[in-house]
């Protein structure tokens, strides 16, 4: 068996993030020499899932070496008196990537084409729910756990849903639907055939988009933007932001089942469908190496002549490779790629006491149980910082134990908003602490048993890949990276753009589309497809 | 591939009917016509042979030895025939053929056992028609069959009327898809027998009114549904003094019907804001006017420039019945 440095690797991939993974799944039929390092211990990269030891690890880690990771602000909060009721360390799978994939994603598709969704388990994603304190004029509505003091309202996402709101005045319900039937056209008219010169609307903020064009009143703007996952209020985002993706989720809803319109991955999201890459690969014949990154790439090699590559793993180990994936965090200082401009959010990792139930109802009678929920709480809900005008709003992804990340009788709360540092960690934490209160009951109220906060890196929602396709390296063509993460809380589909451009640079000219990501069976699997 | 099996098809049927000729009602026989009937169930022919070899074997209990009780051997055959029906219905849920068989087989249920027996196959049929309707709840077959087990289980159970529960059914449809044409006419015949079952005195019956007129008009938040308009039309045949006597509130005074339909008028005219481009709402003014000049036995001029101005709205929004709007003024300027 040859050693790692005498074999001629076609390509290397640096990294075992989730682009890279579905890279590895796309090459894994290939044929190649393809090796596949990561300089972490674990799988999964930037998407990475771990157990309460593993975040342990990795915070020490990034605390050790900074810059190594699209992470800062790094910390572990353990609740001091609700130590004995955290379960042991592998009882939990806390996921990096908690993303949800909306049912029209070109995720799904790639990972049914080369037959790798088998080894993975979709859960319905339900209700968004948005907070509205108790002071608004509107009356509150109640939700399951009977608080009386609840101010959690489902954002509608249908007529019938705005048929059963009782809160919402009749001529507030007739402009909601005027807004969501016009959502639901094709873009180019509306009922009359007219145009819409939708170029000139487009251009307002979604606040003023929904009081001029419906007469949607000011209290109904919060839960529709909602719906777009928008990180700023109605009045910083613009209508061309909001209004495609509103239609995203809208449209989304019924393709896979009733009331549901996205999936999460069980067991870690993105981590899941980064071990299922690398595994394809691995089957196919890629050689997997942990613990060990790319130190350096050899510059006194004439790199432009067409010859191999030449790298050394932080072990020492020199391979001759033809190319080089990574992303900025997995590829050396002396690859020279630039440094990119990234957006920077505050996010946490919540382990809460009680599983939250109410917020998980079925969809309808004799449905299934989502297994997550998005509750959106409004920058205007939040304590204003001094100076600041907008407060952005945060989001609450709450997983419940069925999704495998935490045992049950508890639920995981993954906080995000669009603030960095301490600033954005107090808002997340004054928006949980909201959030729980509505849960209180005789027992009292749910508790954050532990926490992992933090800062990510990467692209600000909104900025696809498309925009600066994964680039080469300034010294040669051949080492080429990802960009960082889209910071979306839904999947965003510009990773998949991104890994076919890169597949098809890789794959030769001939290659044609439809290859991409598109296997039969192993022989010897048997296919149940029915 | 085709011609092939056509053949066996109807080689295995020449065999059966043999059987058939010869009363050879034997559970073989049975088993070929299961053979046949799960390849092709438009069969009919087969249905009917299986028809007579279930007629035969249903007969038989009580004239041997066996230690299950009649009634027991007849509730399992009948329970595994129903059985077999299930992947049938699944693959072909329209083949007329299985459904009639399946009624066939409960009817026999209801013949050959106690009453609480057959009551319980056909309880379990209406969770086989609920199930059905959640997969598609806008099948008026689906639902002009649970009329119909609803009505058998009424005529097994006389005590217990049902009409309520149904009712009730309809409500919880409609929440989870307004656009349900199937659920809103079923309710509007359970309305009908509820008043009538629980001898509903004129005030009651106003109530209901009352009710109903509450909801759809919460369900019109979006005019453009058409089967919304279709609940609002019934619901107005109260209104009309032709149509009352089987409409919710037969004894309403003309002022009574005029007080409504006025109030109507103005509750879809409110509509109109933002919605100036949908048809219905002008069809709803036409409507409730005509009505207004059929009990006032007039038509008065403001009426009449009314009505004239709805048209023409109509004419422009709905130029696919051009002809129908035009050859309705033509007979409406022809009145007076």
């Amino acid at each position: 068996m040859e050693s790692l440095s005498e074999t001629p690797w076609d390509i290397t991939i640096s990294g075992t993030g989730l682009p890279q993974s579905l890279l590895a799944l796309a090459l894994s039929r290939s044929g190649k020499k393809i090796l596949h390092v990561d300089k972490n211990r674990l799988y999964g990269g930037t998407e990475a899932a771990f157990s309460l030891q593993e975040a342990e690890e990795w915070v020490n880690k990034l605390k050790q070496e900074p810059g190594t990771a699209p992470f800062e602000d790094v910390s572990i909060y353990v609740s001091p008196e609700h130590v004995k009721v955290l379960s042991f360390s592998r009882a939990y799978t806390l996921s990096l990537s908690p993303h949800l994939v909306y049912s029209r994603s070109k995720l799904l598709p790639c990972l049914v084409s080369s037959k790798v969704y088998r080894q993975l388990e979709f859960q319905p994603v339900g209700s968004w729910w948005i907070y509205k304190s108790p002071n608004a004029t509107r009356t509150s509505e109640l939700i399951a756990e009977g608080d009386a003091s609840a101010c959690l309202h489902r954002v509608p996402n249908s007529r019938e849903d705005i048929f059963a709101d009782l809160s919402i005045p009749v001529k507030s319900k007739r402009a909601l639907i005027k807004f969501l039937r016009h959502i639901a056209q094709p873009l180019q008219q509306d009922v009359n055939n007219t145009p819409i010169d939708l170029e000139d609307d487009l251009d307002l903020s979604f606040a003023e988009y929904l009081i001029s064009r419906f007469q949607v009143p000011s209290e109904l703007h919060d839960p529709l933007l909602s719906l777009s996952l928008a990180p700023v209020s109605p009045q910083q985002t613009l209508a061309s932001f909001a209004v495609p993706r509103i239609k995203r989720h809208l449209g989304s809803i019924g393709v896979f089942g009733r009331g549901f319109g996205s999936v999460l991955t069980k067991w870690g999201g993105g981590s899941e469908i980064s071990q299922v890459g690398c595994r394809a690969l691995a089957v196919g014949g890629g050689v997997y190496v942990l613990n060990r990154g790319i130190q350096s790439i050899d510059t006194k090699v004439d790199l432009q002549k067409g010859g191999p590559l030449q790298l050394q793993l932080s072990d020492g180990e020199v391979i001759r490779t033809r190319f080089i994936v990574g992303s900025h965090w997995d590829l050396p200082p002396n690859a020279q790629i630039p440094q990119p401009a990234c957006h920077k959010v505050a996010r946490s990792i919540n382990i809460v006491s009680s599983s939250l139930a109410g917020l998980f109802p079925v969809m309808y009678d004799g449905g299934p149980t989502p297994t997550g929920v998005v509750v959106v709480v409004p920058g205007t809900e939040l304590t204003h910082d001094q100076g600041s005008a907008h407060v952005p709003s945060t989001y609450l992804l709450v997983h419940s134990s069925e999704t495998g990340e935490c045992p049950a009788g508890q639920c995981i709360i993954y906080g995000m908003v669009s603030l960095p540092g301490s600033k954005g960690q107090s808002l997340i934490e004054e928006a949980l602490n909201k959030l729980l209160r509505t849960f209180t009951d005789a027992d009292g109220t749910p508790a954050v048993l532990w926490s992992l906060r933090y800062t990510q890196l990467g692209l600000p929602c909104g900025a696809g890949y498309s925009e600066g396709n994964p680039f080469a390296s300034p010294i040669s063509d051949r080492i080429i990276c990802f960009q960082p993460s889209n910071l979306d809380i839904a999947f965003d589909d510009g990773m998949i753009d991104a890994v076919k451009a890169v597949w098809k640079r890789l794959s030769g000219d001939d290659t044609r589309d439809e290859e991409f990501m598109n296997f039969e069976d192993r022989a010897g699997v048997f296919s149940d497809d029915e | 591939m085709f011609i092939w099996w056509l053949v066996q098809l109807s080689r295995t049927a020449t065999t059966d009917s043999i059987e058939i000729n010869e009363h050879h009602y034997t559970v073989e026989t049975l088993q070929q016509t299961s053979i046949l009937l799960t390849k092709n169930p438009e069969y009919y022919t087969i249905w009917n042979f299986r028809r007579l070899i279930l007629q035969h074997q249903l007969s038989l209990p009580g004239t041997d030895s066996s230690e299950q009780s009649a009634s027991d051997q007849i509730v399992s055959m009948i329970k595994d025939d129903l059985q077999f029906l299930l992947p049938l219905l699944r693959s072909y849920p329209k083949c007329y053929w299985i459904w009639n068989y399946r009624l066939w087989l409960l009817g026999e249920a209801s013949r050959l056992l106690p009453l609480s027996t057959a009551h319980g196959f056909w309880q379990e049929e209406l969770a086989l028609v609920n199930k059905m309707l959640s997969f598609d709840d806008r099948n008026f077959h689906g639902w002009g069959y649970r009329r119909f087990v609803v009505e058998k289980l009424e005529i097994l159970a006389p005590t217990e009327s049902m009409t309520q529960k149904e009712l009730d059914y309809t409500t919880k449809m409609i929440r989870s898809q307004l656009s349900n044409f199937s659920a809103w006419h079923n309710r509007t015949k359970l309305i009908q027998t509820l008043l009538d079952e629980r001898g509903a005195s004129d005030d009651e019956r106003k109530n209901k009114l009352d009710d109903e007129l509450e909801l759809i008009h919460q369900a019109l938040i979006d005019p453009y549904d058409q089967s919304l308009w279709f609940y609002h039309q019934n619901l107005m045949c109260t209104f009309d003094p032709a149509l009352s006597a089987q409409a919710i509130a037969p004894n309403l005074t003309d002022s009574e019907r005029l007080d409504y339909i006025r109030r109507e008028k103005e509750a879809i005219e409110d509509m109109l804001e933002g919605a100036e481009s949908c048809k219905w709402i002008y069809l709803g003014l036409m409507n409730c006017t005509l009505l207004q000049t059929k009990i006032e036995r007039s038509l008065s001029r403001n009426a009449k420039q009314d009505v004239t101005r709805w048209l023409h709205e109509l004419i422009k929004l709905d130029p696919k019945r051009r002809g129908r709007w035009l050859d309705f003024e033509e007979s409406f300027n022809a009145w007076q």
